[in-house]
């Protein structure tokens, strides 16, 4: 069964490698985008001040 | 596509790809922090929200700084414009910590195996991004990102139990004194 990640995140911080790994594949490819629309957006809006 | 676009384009992704590394090196060695409250999804985007408004005032400040002009002073005395004093210069302990830190990450990426120290060297240090670094390298961004994972986990252990030496040894220095003084 797919651990939650609030299960993950607990075991992350008995240092268990493997749920970071866990968490870290499902989130990696969510947050790239967001992260880099972010710094886009932000730079963008810098340069129109 | 205009080229400064593109150049643009590659700086933000860089970024993007950094800020991602220093996201899920932060999860690790603070996933204490999360308090349960909340979705972790919800904390995850908050932390990369914060770490990319964060890196993006970091790098407004660089170049507001190397755009100032230094005032001349009218006397002679040689003193320390203000555009090159960091905040952080004023306090000289913590200059002290800063300068030993970096010397100890440089002495913990030394010791990596030859694969990882180069993934870490040219993804942080000459900033090629990670794809860049799987480009000089010849291997796929997967590979780069789960070596830079492993590697930033190494370090990361590498560091804290580094830090747990030293305070063993601090206690053990602090122990055998008082054992002194008392006998």
């Amino acid at each position: 069964m797919t651990p939650t990640d609030s299960t993950s995140l607990k075991q992350i911080q008995s240092q268990d490698e493997k749920a970071f790994e866990t968490l870290t594949e499902r989130y990696e490819t969510q947050l790239w985008p967001h992260t880099l629309r972010t710094v886009r957006n932000e730079t963008k809006r810098q340069q129109m001040i | 596509m205009a080229p400064y676009i593109t150049h643009g384009t590659k700086r933000n992704e860089a970024a993007a790809d950094d800020l991602i590394q220093e996201l899920f090196l932060r999860v690790w060695t603070r996933a204490g922090q999360w308090q349960g409250q909340g979705s972790v999804k919800g904390w995850l985007y908050r932390i990369a929200t914060n770490l990319a408004l964060n890196h993006l005032r970091t790098v407004r400040r660089r170049r507001e700084q190397a755009l100032e002009i230094p005032t001349s002073d009218d006397n002679d005395e040689i003193t320390t414009p203000a555009w090159m004093l960091d905040a952080d210069a004023v306090d000289a302990q913590g200059q002290v910590e800063k300068a030993e830190s970096a010397q100890l990450l440089q002495q913990l990426i030394k010791e990596l195996p030859e694969d990882k120290r180069e993934v870490i060297r040219l993804v942080h240090e000459s900033e090629t991004g990670v794809r860049g670094a799987a480009e000089v390298l010849g291997i796929p961004e997967g590979t780069v990102k789960s070596r830079l994972h492993y590697t930033m986990k190494q370090l990361t252990k590498a560091w804290y139990d580094h830090q747990n030496n030293l305070h063993d040894l601090q206690s053990l220095f602090s122990g055998s004194s008082t054992h002194q003084l008392t006998n």
